[in-house]
């Protein structure tokens, strides 16, 4: 794809340049402007490793606090201790990151709001304690006559090893943007229900994301440190948090680059205008507002899209939009009774739910045999998305068990239910937003299965390599290969919901659940649905459970029927019998019909 | 000093405390928007105080008007500024941060860094039975639970106050009764913005003024308002006179600076134990 | 005899999407109509633009003969009442406090308590209930609470979302009556419904939506007897000319 080509290399082209471009800056300029750009750099290296949390939808404000917290470390070390100065400056980071775990494992379960208001006041408190401990930090005298790096004498010199250590942190971060927990980031920051749905641990993949980022910041700081030759409780405070935050989303979150240009819009841009007293903070914050207002998302995100098009880089939806139909099936016979006879694979015994008042499922109890299609049938209410809920681990039973292949997942959480095998759509068309189609079920192909730590946040998840062929595989027994590069939220809504479908399917479950899977498709498309269903089925032997309205479909896919209403089962039988049976037409109709 | 003296002063703080948090907590409550314009309202309603003594307007007047302009300025800012980015939490708060940083900025170059005082109508102090109590500091307890009852009353009471929290707990049904949210959300910002204003005013004599006085009560009230329960008033009260008497304690047996991180420590303590706060449900 | 309400070509959309089109129908002063169909074919999505709390992309609403527009505080004042989906009650208010926000867009304070006081004897398990939070009601409980807050505008026309849904049969029966109770005191109703029990029941008239379109339209003892609820339960019905960009609105 020469636009493709074409995008990257103008990138490669603006890199360069902008690299010349400051490589100037020591033979041109005096201390002064030295002193801010090293300043800037150390921003633009805060920033980068700040913004994984934000990918992920969490905003924290004790990155400052971790800088603060590796120029202790560092400085206490160094200059009180004699350590060597790459020595302490690793172990600065190790520090921040060690006090992020400290943090973030109480916090991090909840997340949210809860999460921010630990990580503000994490920040508090630490500078209280730099402010108390005397002995360790020199109370508010702090700590001086700290070290430059050995071999570095001025601060011109300086420059230079700040541009290094910010170099090398955004491009780490680049590279971990593209590995799978780049991915998984992403993908938890889109939908947290999702992402949880196809294996990926939302609590593991933001603790990570905090400590990594953590490491960074205390790194950072020990060059801080190491740079100012003195700190002391005042030289950090709260607004540095909030400052790091501001820049990566005026610079934009979507892209790793926009966290470096957001830093050093916030730094450098007030150097233009050399305003005495508050002249800088004033018209820095003026420019964050104007900016947002205009740029929602970010000038780096508003940038890239408006960049995108004009190159005319954005896939263009394939000219019809019917989903492929991969090839003619026969119908092929199937023996409902045959499958009753295999082995039990989900077993869910008198499963009750009550939220507040309302009663919404009051002991369900069914089970479901290998490669069996199991059909739950029910007016609006009847508890049907609840029992979903109870069986996928996105609720817990108040009464009651469910068993999947022969272990209880029932106090299960999410994502360790599809590791067992047992896979979810939503009811909503649940995809992941701002991937595209490739990304949606590379994420779900990954994120299901155990990855190595090393390969997990190093290796590009998009080369080519057996991953990526399950994944196109998918995409293809599906009909959606031709839509691959298209963003999904981009899709038809009817293509969305076989994503999702699609999704299910790439964590290659035993058990897959479909809530609604026709709902709001045409005909045309529901006969693309059943017909990839019964491939599906025939091709990987798993069991189905459809939650449906259009009996048709339930008639056509079924083997047996479960028929709910107010919370309970009515009947239970092969698809005929329920849907003949006077209950479930009462149910449905108030009476039988003539 | 005794501990009847501690428990008077952290009363009294706490009272401080909830003056500040319960607007913060309608704001979000209703809005769900992080205000962190907050401080900077009580730093105007301090310095709009000032101004008018400066002008010769009696202190409880000057302290009135400058309540009912900052409330205005309140109004204005979800108007024109804050409803673009309803929904979008972080977006909101950064441009919430960046609003407070020029205004308090703004506010550093336009007023001199002089020393201004702000005479109070109540000075002295009372001695009862070893306890020293500031006159002007039982009047401020005094003017907070007024003024709490009053809001109190308003949200539990009146037509306005019920679709206040008719918007916070269902805002689809709420909608549907004819609230109107881009009518009650000026409002919730006027009075959230008055109140912090109040209690800049009221504290303005017993207080340095400078442009950065608004941070540590913003502080605060995040504090009390995460420990109560985002969007309950009764529970930030309570959270208020807890961090109070919290701080008061630790500053007198302690030392100062301790006080806030104590609370801090506090509120992360409960928050483990009860993760929406004391009396939170959301 | 004016129709109280007309419906008029009307096409939503939801963003790109579009969800309605070319709906039209009416209701006569003290008709039931009701929109009957599978999920995501419309139905709530033309209440919601019947309510105000929607804007028509094209086409008009006409309510007493007079165009509705802004939103359901408008349309609350010319008479129109919407219980929504799911009752939606304030579950941390009470009972009592549920009631007067429904009369939200009434100011005069002696008509409100008269209202209050008739809902507590037309539905005497709310005044049993009145001071307790809405949240621990159950769900046939919400459903009457929901009802009598859409009833304290005293309006002309109610729109009733869904109202069995969840319930209990016993539950069932009773909103049924009260509903039928409504009808009979001369209450125009408009009922959405996924299956038909409570429509058979009560409705007048009654639409069958799919995709976006009215399918089928004819007074209830015709459409009963007809083709159109083997295609209601079993959704098995011959190809519909499929609206080009037909799609599902986001829920609620």
């Amino acid at each position: 794809m020469t636009s493709a080509r074409t995008t990257r290399l103008l990138g490669y082209a603006a890199v360069a340049a902008v690299l010349v471009l400051v490589g100037l800056v020591p033979s041109t300029s005096g201390p002064y402007t030295n002193h801010i750009f090293v300043l800037a750099f150390l921003a633009i290296g805060l920033a980068a490793s700040y913004r994984p949390l934000l990918v992920a939808g969490q905003v924290s404000l004790a990155h400052g606090a971790f800088y603060a917290v590796g120029a202790y470390g560092f400085a206490i070390l160094a200059q009180k201790h004699g350590v060597s100065f790459w020595l302490a400056a690793l172990a600065g980071g190790g520090v921040a990151s060690l006090a992020s775990v400290l943090i973030g494992v109480p916090s991090l379960r909840t997340a949210g709001a809860y999460f921010f208001l630990c990580t503000f006041a994490f920040s508090v408190v630490i500078t209280s304690v730099f402010q108390n401990f005397k002995s360790l930090t020199g109370g508010f005298a702090g700590i001086s006559g700290i070290p430059y790096p050995p071999g570095i004498t001025t601060e011109a010199d300086f420059f230079w090893v700040a541009f290094a250590a910010c170099a090398l942190t955004v491009a780490v971060f680049v590279v971990l943007d593209r590995s799978l927990w780049g991915l998984e980031l992403h993908g938890v920051g889109a939908s947290p229900e999702l992402a949880e749905a196809v294996g990926v641990s939302r609590f593991a993949t933001l603790l990570r994301a905090f400590a990594v980022g953590a490491f960074f910041a205390g790194v950072l700081g020990a060059f801080y440190a190491s740079f100012t030759g003195f700190i002391a409780p005042q030289s950090f405070d709260l607004w540095l948090s909030v400052s790091i935050l501001t820049a990566v989303i005026v610079g934009g979150v979507r892209h790793v680059w926009g966290g470096v240009l957001g830093a050093a819009f916030i730094t450098l841009v007030p150097l233009a205008f050399h305003w005495k007293g508050s002249g800088d903070a004033i018209f820095g914050a003026a420019c964050v507002i104007v900016v947002m207002f205009v740029m929602r998302r970010g000038i780096a995100t508003e940038l890239g899209a408006l960049i995108a098009r004009l190159l005319r880089q954005v896939p263009a939806m394939p000219e019809h939009t019917h989903l492929l139909d991969a090839g003619d099936d026969a119908v092929e016979a199937r023996d409902p009774a045959a499958f009753a006879a295999r082995p039990v694979v989900l077993d869910v015994r008198a499963i009750a739910k009550s939220f507040g008042g309302i009663r919404a499922v009051r002991g369900v109890s069914f089970d479901l045999h290998e490669g069996e299609t199991l059909g739950l049938i029910g007016p609006n209410g009847s508890g049907k998305t609840t029992t979903f809920n109870l069986i996928s681990g996105f609720a817990r039973p108040d009464h009651g068990e469910v068993t999947l292949r022969g272990e209880s997942i029932s106090a299960a959480s999410p994502h360790r239910v599809v590791r067992h095998g047992l896979a979810r759509s939503f009811q909503a068309s649940a995809v992941f937003g701002h991937l595209t189609v490739f990304e949606n079920v590379l994420l779900a192909v990954r994120g299901s299965r155990p990855v190595n730590p090393v390969a997990r946040m190093l290796v590009p998840v998009r080369r080519r390599g057996a991953h990526t062929a399950h994944a196109e595989a998918v995409l293809a027994e599906v009909g959606l290969l031709e839509f691959a590069a298209v963003q999904a939220d981009a899709l038809p809504y009817g293509h969305k919901k076989v994503l999702g479908l699609a999704i299910g399917l790439a964590t290659n479950p035993s058990v897959l659940c479909l809530d609604e899977p026709a709902t709001g498709m045409t005909d045309v498309e529901i006969a693309h649905l059943t017909s990839v269903l019964r491939r599906v089925r025939a091709n990987h032997d798993v069991a189905l459970v459809i939650i449906e309205h259009r009996l048709a479909v339930i008639r056509e896919l079924c083997d047996r029927v479960v028929a709910l209403r107010s919370g309970e089962v009515i009947a239970e039988g092969t698809a005929r019998e329920v849907l003949e049976s006077p209950e479930v037409m009462t149910a449905f109709l108030g009476g039988v019909p003539a | 000093m005794t501990f009847v003296q501690v428990l008077v002063n952290g009363v009294v703080l706490g009272a401080f405390f909830s003056l500040m948090a319960v607007g913060l907590t309608l704001i979000f409550g209703v809005l769900r928007v992080i205000n962190f314009t907050h401080g900077v309202m009580f730093m105007l309603g301090a310095y709009g105080t000032w101004y008018g003594t400066e002008l010769g307007i009696p202190y409880l007047v000057a302290v009135l008007l400058s309540a009912l302009a900052v409330a205005a300025l309140g109004a204005a800012i979800e108007l024109l500024v804050l409803r673009r980015f309803r929904g979008l939490l972080i977006e909101g708060a950064v441009v919430a941060i960046a609003l407070a940083v020029l205004i308090q900025n703004l506010t550093n170059e336009i007023i001199p860094l002089s020393p201004k005082s702000v005479g109070s109508p109540f000075p002295g102090t009372a001695d009862v039975g070893g306890v020293v109590l500031a006159w002007h500091r039982v009047f401020l307890f005094g003017m907070a639970c007024v003024l709490i009852a009053g809001l109190a009353i308003f949200v539990r009471r009146t037509r306005t106050g019920r679709a206040m929290r008719a918007l916070q707990q269902n805002p689809y049904a709420a909608e549907l009764q004819g609230i109107r949210s881009d009518v009650v959300a000026p409002a919730v910002f006027a009075i959230g913005a008055g109140l912090a204003a109040l209690a800049g005013g009221l504290i303005a004599p017993v207080q340095q003024l400078l442009p950065g006085i608004g941070d540590a009560p913003l502080l605060a009230s995040f504090v009390v308002v995460v420990l109560g329960g985002l969007g309950s008033i009764g529970g930030t009260l309570f959270a208020a006179m807890l961090i109070g008497l919290t701080q008061s304690a630790t500053t007198t047996y302690w030392t100062g600076p301790a006080a806030v991180a104590l609370s801090f420590l506090l509120a992360i303590a409960v928050l483990v134990v009860r993760p929406k706060g004391l009396f939170g449900d959301d | 005899m004016t129709p109280l309400l007309e419906a008029i070509d009307l096409s939503l959309r939801y963003g790109a999407t579009t969800a309605v089109r070319g709906v039209s129908f009416a209701i006569a002063p003290g008709e039931v109509v009701a929109l009957v169909g599978a999920n995501g074919a419309g139905k709530t999505t033309t209440m919601r633009a019947i309510s105000g709390a929607m804007a028509p992309a094209g086409g008009r609403i006409l309510f007493k003969g007079a165009e509705l527009k802004g939103g359901p505080h408008a349309a609350l004042r010319a008479g129109i009442a919407h219980c929504p989906e799911g009752r939606q009650v304030f579950p941390l208010m009470s009972v009592d406090e549920n009631l007067l926000v429904g009369a939200h867009t009434i100011r005069d304070r002696k008509l409100i308590d008269a209202r209050r006081a008739r809902m507590f004897e037309v539905f005497p398990i709310l005044d049993e209930r009145r001071a307790q939070p809405a949240g621990t009601l159950s769900g046939g409980e919400q459903q009457m609470l929901a009802m009598a807050r859409a009833l304290m505008s005293e309006p002309e026309l109610l729109l009733l979302d869904e109202p069995t849904m969840g319930l209990a049969p016993i539950m069932v029966n009773a909103v049924g009556d009260e509903i039928a109770r409504l009808k009979a005191d001369g209450m125009s109703i408009l009922l959405v419904e996924e299956t038909a029990d409570l429509t058979l029941r009560i409705a007048d008239s009654m639409h069958l939506m799919e995709g976006g379109r009215i399918a089928l339209s004819g007074t209830t003892a015709e459409m009963a007897a007809s083709d159109v609820m083997r295609r209601l339960y079993l959704g098995d019905h011959a190809p519909a000319t499929p609206i080009p960009d037909a799609k599902e609105p986001p829920s609620p």
